[in-house]
């Protein structure tokens, strides 16, 4: 294991129930402000292993808790990671953090700076990338619940649909063991208990098989603790294309707090069990959930469900070349001199608050390209830049696009 | 830099001596460890001072505000002295190993979880439980300082003390990041082991050796076929021999064999090895430390013991090392001898070689690693078990010894990627994710290396160059030449290999009367659930006391196969009929030296189909010789398989249940049950306990031959 995906563990990751050296993991955000800070000063984050000192003098105020104390304590639980990491990977489980190219990508464009930093996980990590349909619901569901989630997932393992969801009894494991009994494809973002999960009867013969993914943000032996339970959702909605809900109960539960946190968020589109009526449905059907039913008038080996879960397929046709990639640098470049103007220096946080919708590596890339061309300047390591006077070749790039 | 010399100077100075400085390399070794929190191999021969190292590193890393130093070591000698040594640096050390009370184990475990205890000791074997790992190494308020890994050497699949366990450990190194500093040592390694040590550690490991031979050894090697001789041999040299020292042997038993011989010659011996005869732990525990602390303090000649005596154990006056049989390497060999004549200016090293060497280490290599058909089968049973298999679980599907199946599960846990995962409480065994073969090339490619190395040890012992030089070229000493001191450097300097012809005839006595008894069995298994799975038609209680359907203590003649009646019987074994000599010795043991009271009044034996003649012969002839009836009242009703091929007790059972029936009247009085071979006993125990409820007499087990291992 590198030493990047090493730091990142110790600083967020938890190997026991007990807090090992007293100090509290870093949750996502967390993690993902210490990550943006070190980013600008150019650190990876082995640096923290290498030199801490140098790394954290200039820390500053990054969070109320983000403290030097407490970066120092979780770096120095050496000898806990180590422990647990021969327990978990001996067992055949793996590690991806941020840092690893196998990092599920839907995660890090839903959820940004919040996507967790660790997750622990068993089988074949390409399912993380597989997209698929999320089907979610309550613990307690009854017969005709049960057989509805069964028609859908059986129907997603015929169509080559992955399917995603918790776990969790009920819904959840209906629909997962469904579509593998079926020969498809599953991935489970359990809330506890990864290790004895992974290899109970139940399950290990399908992750075996490279059928079923099985992931968890929490440590592989955590217990089961409704908070999260609650906090896992969000990942099986960013892991898919599409969700569907079972059965919800209104305005309580785990399952209404994920399917109102995504119809919020926008992450995916929702549907909703159509046959039944519950108030939670209703409800949810009311704030722009879809329906969707069972397709009883189709042949067994028709693919409906794709259809069903995306109707019209705008395929956008393309009768104007794509803009080339110059001039969207030359877009960028003039909005950031505008930025740029009256103000001494602009940073790289400013900036992506200029251009949400770039990824930062865009940005900074972009950054690079413009110091090169001499459009700007920058300040030592930081990433701070000021404009550089060359007002001729600005012309000559607008004028090309 | 100076700061934190001073400071370290201060602490040696504190223990030891006002005047005192760092040997070579000390220094180095402490400024590395807290200063630069890097890695380093340290390769020191006994007696350099590395727990002056460690204890002194882990106090200065406690002043700074670090958490415990985590010592991975076998050692179980002397612990008591380490936390002395450790106390005296200032250094709060506690212990976790098999010899500890449950009681000090748990005060060590609480210690580390609230922060009070400044460095502990652990076995690697325990390091295997997942309780350490989990409940105690995981949740201590501050993560370990300093982790050091002792005899470091065990991790090398090249050295000549490869342990599973280790492995463990250098899995654990490699999860832990690069700030973690890490102590290795040893006291022997050649060249290719370091450089194994150095690439599982990290290649970025600093190396610190220093030089391994000794000035003060003076060594011999004798070939002396038959034990009798090398008996006779010891009884007259060690009263020639100044000062006290270690007899090594290979096993327990031998152990016990010789220093029976030697007491009763009158010299002042003891035997110590692993689990000391019937004493629970922690009278085991104490009794070891008695010895060692009568050999240190020489109120002992000799202390005859296996391997158990080994790492850590430091007298500075160890006078002489004598194997009574030969190891299986010369790096190991050298292990055990380089702890002799630290501090005095001559000490005596003699390898005795015997002609049952050669079998011990075949026998050593061929069961060092488990088979291919037996791992199968447990990862088998351990499958079939949803949520994971228990030992007692396993031993009833898999037909194997106990102690194979447990060398089998530990090499398997240690195994990286393993195919098992162990929980505890009660202790599981789980299937893991990960597919797994026996990783055939590496364990061929070790046995031949075993192999290799005994080839080598056997030239040693027919050497005619300089000895000293042979070991310490072996070792890749870089200042190997001739001593000028050993038996082939200077003969006449040597001790003499002969012995008094009275001490040789009465050492070839000793050997043929020694005492093999048969106790009886006194619960079915390990727990009642087990009992009644195993005897379904018998119905025995689960104490056999309970019902008085136990067996007295018998007697066997022989050993099979040792020299003596030992070959005679086992000849008589496989040409299908027994010497006549064997009934005449046999009565004059249970005449002379057994005379049980009361005496038996009748003679029955064992029945075989298989053999139906070769016991009933024998058990005619002895019980004409003794004067009694001798009855057939035994009957075989069901045919079975082999006995012998039964490995373990829930096999053993079930393999005899409703085998045989008790036919025709019985006389009164005590009756003397002969069977030709006793392996694990059950034999003995089933019959018996029929005939008791028969309404027999109390019933005294006898047999020939005694093929029981240790193990039993």
């Amino acid at each position: 294991m590198n030493e990047n995906s090493q730091a990142i563990i110790l600083l967020s990751a938890r190997f026991g129930d007990k807090k090992s050296s007293g100090a509290n993991p870093l949750t996502p955000t967390e993690y993902g402000r210490l990550s943006a800070w070190l980013h600008e000063h150019n650190y990876e984050p082995r640096a923290l292993l290498r030199k801490p000192g140098e790394v954290l003098a200039d820390l500053p105020e990054l969070g109320k808790k983000i403290t030097r104390e407490r970066i120092l304590a979780l770096l120095n639980r050496g000898l806990a990671m180590g422990t647990a990491l021969e327990k978990w990977q001996g067992a055949g489980l793996w590690i991806l953090t941020r840092a690893d190219s196998d990092y599920p990508k839907r995660l890090k464009q839903h959820l940004k700076f919040s996507a967790p930093a660790v997750l622990f996980g068993a089988g074949d990590k390409r399912l993380l990338n597989a997209g698929g349909l999320a089907i979610v619901g309550s613990r307690d569901i009854t017969d005709p619940d049960k057989i509805f989630a069964k028609n859908i997932a059986t129907q997603a393992a015929h169509e080559g649909l992955n399917i995603v969801s918790g776990g969790a009894r009920g819904a959840d494991r209906t629909a997962m063991q469904s579509a593998l009994e079926d020969g498809g494809t599953a991935v489970g973002v359990l809330a506890s208990d990864l290790l004895k999960t992974a290899l109970s009867s139940t399950w290990r013969n399908y992750i075996k098989r490279k059928q079923l993914c099985l992931i968890t943000s929490y440590f592989p032996e955590a217990g089961f603790n409704p908070g999260n339970a609650m906090g896992r959702n969000k990942y099986i909605y960013c892991l898919s294309d599409f969700a569907l809900v079972v059965q919800s109960a209104k305005g309580s539960g785990g399952t209404w707090a994920g399917a109102t946190e995504n119809l919020k968020k926008q992450w995916v589109k929702l549907f909703v069990q159509g046959e039944s009526s519950s108030l939670g449905l209703e409800e949810l059907a009311k704030r722009g959930a879809n329906l969707l039913t069972v397709r009883q008038d189709f042949l067994p080996d028709e693919e409906w469900l794709r259809q069903a879960l995306e109707p019209t397929e705008i395929s956008l046709p393309d009768p104007e070349p794509s803009p080339s990639m110059d001039s969207f640098y030359a877009l960028f470049l003039n909005k950031g001199k505008e930025a740029l103007a009256g103000k001494e220096q602009i940073s790289l946080l400013d900036l992506k608050t200029q251009f949400p919708e770039l990824v930062q590596k865009q940005i900074t890339e972009w950054l690079d390209r413009a110091v090169s061309d001499g459009h700007l300047q920058r300040h030592g390591r930081a990433r701070i830049y000021s404009l550089r006077e060359k007002a001729t070749r600005q012309l000559t790039l607008i004028d090309d696009s | 830099m100076s700061e934190l010399y001073n400071r370290a100077l201060a602490i040696l100075r504190e223990c030891v001596d006002p005047d005192v400085t760092f040997h070579e390399h000390q220094w180095e070794a402490i400024a590395a460890l807290v200063e630069a929190r890097s890695r380093i191999l340290v390769v020191q021969r006994t007696g350099w001072g590395k727990s002056a190292v460690y204890f002194i590193a882990a106090r200065l890393l406690r002043e700074q505000g670090y958490g415990p130093t985590i010592i991975i070591s076998p050692l179980l000698a002397l612990m008591r002295n380490q936390i002395d040594a450790a106390a005296c640096y200032g250094v709060k050390l506690g212990s976790i190993n098999s010899q500890n009370t449950t009681d000090e184990t748990e005060q060590t475990e609480r210690e580390l979880l609230d922060g009070t205890l400044d460095a502990v000791i652990i076995s690697p074997e325990q390091l295997a439980k997942p309780h350490i790992q989990d409940d105690v190494l995981r949740s201590m308020p501050k993560d370990a300082g300093l982790f050091v890994v002792d005899e470091a050497h065990c991790i090398s699949d090249w050295g000549h003390d490869f342990r599973p366990d280790y492995k463990r450990i250098v899995s654990i190194l490699r999860g832990m990041p690069l700030n973690m500093p890490v102590l290795a040592t040893t006291a022997t390694a050649n060249k290719r082991v370091m450089d194994d040590i150095v690439s599982q550690l990290g290649d970025s490991i600093q190396v610190l050796r220093g030089p391994l031979t000794r000035e003060s050894l003076y060594l011999q090697t004798i070939s002396f076929p038959r034990r009798s001789q090398r008996l006779a041999w010891l009884a007259d040299t060690l009263p020639m021999l100044d000062g006290t020292g270690i007899i090594y042997t290979a096993t327990t038993r031998d152990a016990e064999l010789v220093k029976d011989w030697l007491k009763r010659r009158g010299i002042a011996a003891e035997a110590y090895y692993g689990s000391l005869k019937g004493l629970d732990k922690e009278k085991n525990r104490q009794r070891r430390e008695e010895l060692e602390a009568a050999l240190l303090n020489n109120e002992l000649k000799a202390l005859v013991a296996t391997s158990a005596l080994g790492m850590g154990y430091d007298k500075p006056d160890l006078a002489f090392v004598i194997h009574f049989q030969s190891p299986g390497s010369v790096v190991s060999y050298y292990q055990q001898v380089g702890r002799a004549g630290r501090a005095i200016p001559e000490a005596r090293v003699v390898l005795l070689s015997g002609s049952e060497d050669d079998d011990i280490q075949k026998y050593f290599i061929a069961n060092a690693f488990p088979n291919e058909d037996l791992v199968s089968q447990i990862l088998a049973a351990v499958e079939r078990v949803d949520g994971g298999a228990t030992i007692a679980e396993i031993q009833r599907e898999v037909n194997a010894k106990p102690s194979k199946i447990a060398v089998a599960l530990r090499f398997l846990a240690a195994e990286s990627p393993s195919p098992i995962v162990i929980s505890d409480r009660p202790r599981r065994y789980v299937r893991s994710l990960n597919d797994y073969e026996l990783p055939y090339e590496v364990i061929a490619r070790l046995s031949r290396k075993k192999l290799d190395e005994w080839e080598v040890m056997k030239k040693y012992l027919n050497s005619d160059d300089c000895l000293m030089q042979f070991l310490a070229s072996e070792l890749d000493d870089p200042e190997a030449s001739v001593c000028g001191k050993c038996a082939n450097c200077i003969p006449e300097k040597a001790l003499p290999t002969t012995y008094h012809q009275s001490t040789g005839e009465a050492a070839v006595a000793f050997l043929e009367n020694i005492n093999i008894e048969i106790p009886p069995k006194r619960q079915l298994g390990r727990s009642l659930a087990n009992a009644e799975a195993c005897f379904p038609i018998y119905q025995f209680p689960f104490r056999l006391r309970t019902e008085n359907l136990e067996h007295r203590i018998g007697r066997a003649l022989c050993r099979w196969g040792e020299a003596g009646w030992g070959e005679v019987a086992m000849h008589g074994k496989r040409d299908g009929q027994y010497d006549p000599r064997l009934a005449a010795a046999s009565v004059k043991l249970i005449k002379d030296r057994w005379n049980p009271e009361p005496f038996p009044t009748w003679v029955t034996f064992v029945p075989s189909h298989a053999h139906p003649r070769l016991v009933p012969e024998f058990a005619e002839e002895l019980a004409r010789l003794l004067g009694l009836p001798c009855l057939d009242v035994v009957k075989k009703i069901k045919t079975n398989q082999p006995q012998k091929t039964m490995e373990n007790t829930s096999h053993r059972c079930q393999n005899l249940d409703g085998v045989f029936e008790i036919v025709g009247a019985l006389p009164d009085g005590l009756v003397l049950l002969v069977n030709d071979v006793i392996d694990s006993g059950w034999t003995f125990a089933v019959i018996a306990a029929l005939l008791l409820r028969s309404g027999s007499g109390s019933v005294l087990p006898f047999a020939i031959m005694s093929t029981t291992s240790t193990e039993g």
